[in-house]
C-alpha cells in the first residue's frame, strides 16, 4: 500500500496541481487553464470545419437530392432504352439481396383527385400527386414528422392504415403554403357546405395557413365513376416529398388509386348497364354504405320557401321532376344521410318525425326509418330489388304491388306496377321482375319528404385485387365463399418510378453503380435526378478541395498554439522540477505528471469546446429554422442542424488533440532538458 | 551504528553559471572532519562555489572525475561519474537527505500542507500519518501561531519570508533526514528571524543522533553562533576554479 502511494504521489501532485488552480488565493499564472480554454478553441474550431463541411454535404444531399429516415432517396425508372418499360420481379429481389430499399409509385392527375375550387396561387404547379404503397417510408415520415408532433395532430402511430382504402391523404406543407389560397377554398366550402358540417370542419377564424394547417381533414373533389365528389379526407401533413425537381401537392395509397382507377374505367357508361363493377363510395373505405340519389318533398307539407332553401343547400338548381304533389330533386352528387339532414335542418324541415325513406342502391330500393339508415349498419336493413310502391298520399289511394312468391324454396316477391306516377324511381323498372325480399306496409306511412338511397357493395382490396360481392360476377369470373376476385388490370398497376433509398451519403456512389448494372441494366437513374447527381458530386469534390488547406491550418494552428502554450507551462514550472528531483520524484514521473496535467487540460477543454459548439449549433439552428420555414420543400426537417458532426469524429478531433499535447509537451521536456542526465542543480539555477 | 559522513576523493565537478563554466576540484575533504560534529558550515566570498560545492556534496551534480562516499547510519553509499545510478540516488533523497535551498524548495502551486505531505509519500508514508506528522512539525515551529490558517495558504502568496523559509526546513527535515543540506537556509531574512531559524534547525539536530547539517552561509558569524569548532571555506582561484578545506576558528573560547 505504501509502495503504492509512493510510486503514484506523482499522480496525487499533478491532480493537486490542476484542480488547485480552481482556488480562489492561486498564485501566479493559470497556465493549465489557459491551455484547457485554447485548446477548446482549437477544438471548437474543428468542429466548425468538421461539422460545417458535413452539415452542408448534408444540406446539399436535402436540396439536391430529397431524404427521409430511410436514407437518401435515389430516384429510378425501368430502363426504357434496354426495351423494359416496368419494375421486373427480378430486379426488385436483386435490389432487396443487396438491402436497397425500393419503393415504386404512380403518378396522380386531376381526373383522380382535383381541389374543390381553383385554389391555387398565381404560378402555382397542376394540382398533382403521387401514389405510394402502404409501407412507403413516406407514410411513416408523414405520421412521425416533426409537424405532426409539433400541432399535436392526432395519429396513430403504430398503425399506418386500418384498411387500404381508408380514405387518407398526405399532403405537402411547402407546396400548400407557397401555393395553396385559404381564402379562396375557405368562402368555398363556406358557401358550398351546409352550415353544421361546416362548422364541424372549421377550426377558427384565423385564416393563415398555419393555423388552417392544424385540421386534420382536407375537403377534395374526388373522380370517381365519372362523378366528381367533394369528400372529406383525413390528413397527414408532411413537409415535403423527397422528389426532386418535382412540385407534388399529395400523396394517396395505391390501394385507393387503383380502385379509383378502376372505377373511372366506366364513367361514361351507365352504371347500371354495367352491373358488374362494384359501386365504390370512397368515405365508406370499401365497406357497403348509403348515399341518397333522389329526395321526394310533398308539397303539402312544405313550404315552397324552405323547399327553395334546402334546394340551396343542396346546389340543386333544377327539379328532376315536378307535379302537384311532390318535388323530386337529384343532387349533382349523391350525397349522405348526414349531409341532407344538415341541409333539411339549415331549412328548417323536420326529417326525425319518422320519415320513410326509400333507398335504392344501384339495384335495389330499400324502405326504412330515416333514423335506421343513419344509425343503423347497412346489414340491418331490408333489399328489395325493383319494386313499384303504392301509397296513400294526400288522401289519394296509393297501392302497393307487392306479392310473395315462393320459388324453389325461397320466398321470393313478384311485383308489377301499372302506375308510376305518384312513384319515386332512379331507373326504369321492368313491368314484372323478382325481387329478393320483402318489405312490410306497415313500415310505409305519409311524410314530408322521401330519400332514394343508393348503396355501395361491400368490397376490399387485397394483394393487387379487388374481393367484390358475387352479384357483380362477370362471365369469366368464378364465386366462392359470396366473393370474387378481381385482378386490377395490368396497366393500372405498373408503376413509373420508384425511390431506392440508401442509409448515407458514403453508400451513394456505390448503390447508383449498383442501380445501373442490376439484372442487365433493366434499371436507370432518371435523367433530371442524374443530372442532379452529378452537381452535386461536383460540388463535394469541390468541398473535399477546399478542405485541405483549412485542416493545414489547422493542423499548424495547433501544434504552434500548444508548442507555444507548453513552452510556457514547462518553464515555469522549470524550478518546481528541479524540486521534485531534488525530493526525489524520478524523470519519468514528472513525464507523467505533465502527460496528465495536459490530459485532463485537454478533456475540460474538450468538453468546454462541445458546450460552446451546442451553443453554436442551437443559435444556427435557431437561424436555421427560419430558412427551413421558407424552403421547407427543399429540406429533410427532421434534421436542421447545419453543423453535423458525429460521434466517432469528435472522437478523432480529441485523440488527435491529445496526440498533439502529448507529444509537443514531451518534446518541450526533452528539450528543456529534461533527460537522463538531467540533475535537480540544472533545473534549480535561474 | 558509524558517524554520518560525506567524503570525496579527487573530486572535481562542474556547473554552468551565467558567467560559464565553473568548476570545484577537492583532493580529498572529509565531512564532519572530526567526530561528533554535526554542524557543518560552508563560507566563502561570493561566486567562490559554496553552492557548487553543496550540490556536489548533496548528489545533486554528477561528478566529472573522483568519487563521493555517502556514509549513512550503517549503510554506505559510493558513486564516481562511471558508477553514477539515479536510483540509488532517487532512493537517498526519499529517504535520507533532506534540502532546502537559496530559492526555496517549496512548490509554488501547493499549499504549505501540500508542500509538507508529498516529500512523506514519496518515502512511503500513509497520507493520514504525513498529515499529522505535517502538522506537529508546523506546531513545533510556529508555536503560538494560528496553524489551521497556515496550513492552508500558498507559500508565495500568503507567507512572509520568515514563514516561507520555516516552512522549507520544516519540508527539508519532514522525513527525518540523515543529512540536511541548506543553501543559505536564511539568506533572505532579517538578524532575529534569522536567528530564531537557525535556533530551530539546531534545536532538531540536538533531538537526533547521528545527523549531519551542511549548510552555506554568507554570514561570517554563523559559525560562531553554531558553536562549530571548524567550518568548511571555499575559496577561488583563477576565473573559473574554486575549491575549498576545512578551517579552525579562531577564537573560539
Amino acid at each position: 500500500m505504501l509502495l503504492f502511494i509512493s510510486r503514484f504521489s506523482w499522480l496525487r501532485i499533478s491532480i493537486k496541481e490542476w484542480f488547485g488552480q480552481f482556488v480562489r488565493q492561486y498564485p501566479g499564472v493559470r497556465d493549465l487553464l489557459w491551455l484547457m480554454f485554447l485548446l477548446s478553441f482549437v477544438f471548437l474550431f474543428s468542429f466548425l470545419i468538421v461539422g460545417s463541411k458535413k452539415g452542408l454535404s448534408d444540406k446539399l444531399v436535402d436540396v439536391l437530392l430529397g431524404r427521409l429516415d430511410e436514407g437518401i432517396s435515389i430516384w429510378v425508372r425501368p430502363n426504357n432504352y434496354k426495351g423494359k418499360f416496368e419494375f421486373s420481379k427480378k430486379t426488385i429481389n436483386e435490389l432487396e439481396k443487396k438491402n436497397l430499399l425500393f419503393f415504386s409509385y404512380h403518378e396522380v392527375g386531376k381526373t383522380i383527385l382535383e381541389l374543390p375550387v381553383n385554389a391555387r396561387k398565381y404560378n402555382a404547379p397542376g394540382f398533382k400527386g403521387i401514389a405510394i404503397s402502404e409501407n412507403d417510408p413516406i407514410w411513416r415520415y408523414a405520421i412521425h414528422s416533426p409537424f405532426q408532433k409539433n400541432h399535436k395532430v392526432a395519429a396513430d402511430k403504430n398503425k399506418l392504415f386500418s384498411n387500404p382504402l381508408e380514405l387518407q391523404i398526405i399532403l405537402s406543407r411547402s407546396m400548400f403554403k407557397k401555393y395553396f389560397d385559404v381564402n379562396t377554398y375557405i368562402d368555398f366550402l363556406q358557401q358550398y357546405l351546409p352550415e353544421n358540417i361546416f362548422s364541424n370542419y372549421k377550426l377558427s377564424d384565423n385564416r393563415e395557413f398555419d393555423e388552417q394547417s392544424k385540421n386534420s381533414v382536407i375537403w377534395l373533389k374526388i373522380g370517381n365513376a365519372g362523378n366528381k365528389e367533394l369528400l372529406p379526407i383525413s390528413v397527414k401533413w408532411i413537409d415535403r416529398f423527397p422528389i426532386p425537381g418535382e412540385q407534388y401537392w399529395y400523396a394517396i395509397s395505391k390501394p385507393l388509386y387503383y380502385t379509383l382507377k378502376t372505377t373511372k374505367y366506366y364513367e361514361n357508361d351507365e352504371k347500371d348497364n354495367k352491373p358488374d363493377y362494384p359501386l365504390f363510395f370512397p368515405e365508406s373505405s370499401g365497406k357497403e354504405t348509403q348515399r341518397i340519389k333522389l329526395i321526394t318533398i310533398l308539397k303539402d307539407k312544405v313550404s315552397s320557401e324552405k323547399i327553395d332553401r334546402f334546394k340551396k343547400c343542396l346546389h340543386i338548381k333544377k327539379n328532376k321532376s315536378d307535379d302537384d304533389i311532390k318535388i323530386i330533386l337529384e343532387p349533382e352528387q349523391y350525397l349522405s344521410g348526414n349531409w341532407i339532414e344538415a341541409c333539411a335542418t339549415e331549412s328548417k324541415i323536420v326529417m326525425n318525425e319518422a320519415i320513410i325513406l326509400s333507398r335504392i342502391s344501384s339495384d335495389a330500393i330499400v324502405y326504412t326509418n330515416f333514423n335506421q339508415i343513419v344509425n343503423s349498419s347497412p346489414a340491418d336493413l331490408t333489399y328489395v330489388s325493383s319494386v313499384t310502391i303504392q301509397q296513400e298520399i294526400n288522401q289519394k289511394k296509393i297501392q302497393q304491388f307487392i306479392q310473395c312468391i315462393q320459388k324453389n324454396n325461397q320466398r321470393i316477391h313478384e311485383f308489377n306496377h301499372e302506375n308510376q306516377k305518384n312513384f319515386v324511381f332512379d331507373k326504369p323498372f321492368p313491368a314484372k321482375g323478382i325481387v329478393d325480399s320483402c318489405v312490410e306496409i306497415s313500415q310505409m306511412s305519409k311524410d314530408q319528404v322521401q330519400l332514394s338511397l343508393l348503396s355501395s357493395d361491400d368490397f376490399y382490396f387485397s394483394n393487387f385485387n379487388l374481393i367484390i360481392p358475387c352479384k357483380r360476377k362477370k362471365r369469366d369470373e368464378q364465386c366462392q365463399d359470396g366473393k370474387i376476385l378481381r385482378k386490377i388490370d395490368k396497366a393500372t398497376l405498373t408503376p413509373i418510378r420508384a425511390f431506392i433509398y440508401v442509409k448515407n451519403r458514403d453508400q451513394l456512389s456505390d448503390a447508383i453503380h449498383q442501380i445501373k448494372t442490376i439484372d442487365k441494366q433493366s434499371m436507370d437513374i432518371v435523367p433530371s435526378y442524374s443530372d442532379t447527381l452529378r452537381r452535386f458530386s461536383v460540388i463535394i469534390l469541390i468541398f473535399d478541395t477546399l478542405q485541405w488547406p483549412f485542416i493545414i491550418f489547422l493542423v499548424f494552428f495547433l501544434v504552434a498554439l500548444i508548442s507555444f502554450m507548453m513552452n510556457i507551462i514547462i518553464g515555469y514550472r522549470r524550478h518546481n522540477y528541479g524540486i521534485f528531483l531534488a525530493k526525489g520524484i524520478k524523470r519519468k514521473h514528472i513525464y507523467f505528471i505533465m502527460y496528465l496535467q495536459t490530459t485532463i487540460s485537454t478533456i475540460c477543454g474538450f468538453f468546454l469546446s462541445l458546450l460552446f459548439f451546442k451553443g453554436i449549433i442551437y443559435l444556427l439552428n435557431y437561424n436555421m429554422k427560419h430558412i427551413m420555414e421558407k424552403y421547407g420543400d427543399l429540406f429533410y426537417t427532421k434534421i436542421n442542424d447545419l453543423l453535423l458532426i458525429n460521434i466517432s469524429d469528435y472522437l478523432f478531433i480529441l485523440c488527435v488533440g491529445l496526440f498533439a499535447c502529448w507529444l509537443l509537451s514531451t518534446l518541450t521536456l526533452v528539450f528543456m532538458p529534461l533527460n537522463n542526465k538531467t540533475m535537480p542543480d540544472h533545473l534549480l539555477q535561474e | 551504528m558509524n558517524q554520518s559522513k560525506v567524503t570525496v576523493h579527487n573530486f572535481h565537478v562542474s556547473r554552468k553559471t551565467p558567467r560559464g563554466k565553473f568548476s570545484i576540484v577537492v583532493k580529498d575533504l572529509s565531512i564532519p572532519d572530526s567526530d561528533n560534529q554535526q554542524k557543518i558550515p560552508i563560507v566563502g566570498k561570493s561566486g567562490a562555489g559554496k553552492s557548487t560545492l553543496l550540490n556536489a556534496l548533496a548528489g545533486m551534480i554528477i561528478p566529472e572525475k573522483g568519487n563521493i562516499k555517502w556514509t549513512l547510519s550503517d549503510k554506505s553509499f559510493e558513486f564516481s561519474n562511471a558508477s553514477w545510478n539515479e536510483q540509488t540516488l532517487i532512493y537517498l533523497r526519499r529517504h535520507y537527505f533532506g534540502f532546502s535551498f537559496q530559492n526555496s524548495t517549496l512548490s509554488k502551486h501547493f499549499t504549505v500542507m501540500e508542500n509538507l505531505v508529498y516529500p512523506q509519500l514519496l518515502a512511503g508514508k500513509h497520507p493520514k500519518k504525513a498529515k499529522q506528522n505535517a502538522e506537529q512539525k508546523l506546531i513545533d515551529f510556529f508555536e503560538n501561531e494560528n496553524i489551521e490558517k497556515l496550513k492552508y495558504r500558498f507559500p508565495y502568496k500568503e507567507l512572509s519570508g520568515g514563514e516561507r523559509q520555516r516552512v522549507a526546513i520544516i519540508q527539508a527535515i519532514i522525513n527525518d533526514p540523515v543529512i540536511l543540506f541548506a543553501d543559505e537556509p536564511t539568506g533572505n531574512l532579517d538578524k532575529d528571524t534569522q536567528e530564531h531559524v537557525m535556533q530551530l534547525i539546531f534545536k532538531w539536530l540536538e533531538e537526533k543522533k547521528n545527523r549531519l547539517f551542511i549548510w552555506v552561509t554568507h554570514h561570517e558569524n554563523d559559525p560562531k553562533m553554531a558553536g562549530v569548532e571548524q567550518y568548511i571555506e571555499v575559496s577561488k582561484y583563477g576565473d573559473n576554479m574554486g575549491t575549498c578545506k576545512w578551517i579552525e576558528r579562531k577564537g573560539i573560547s
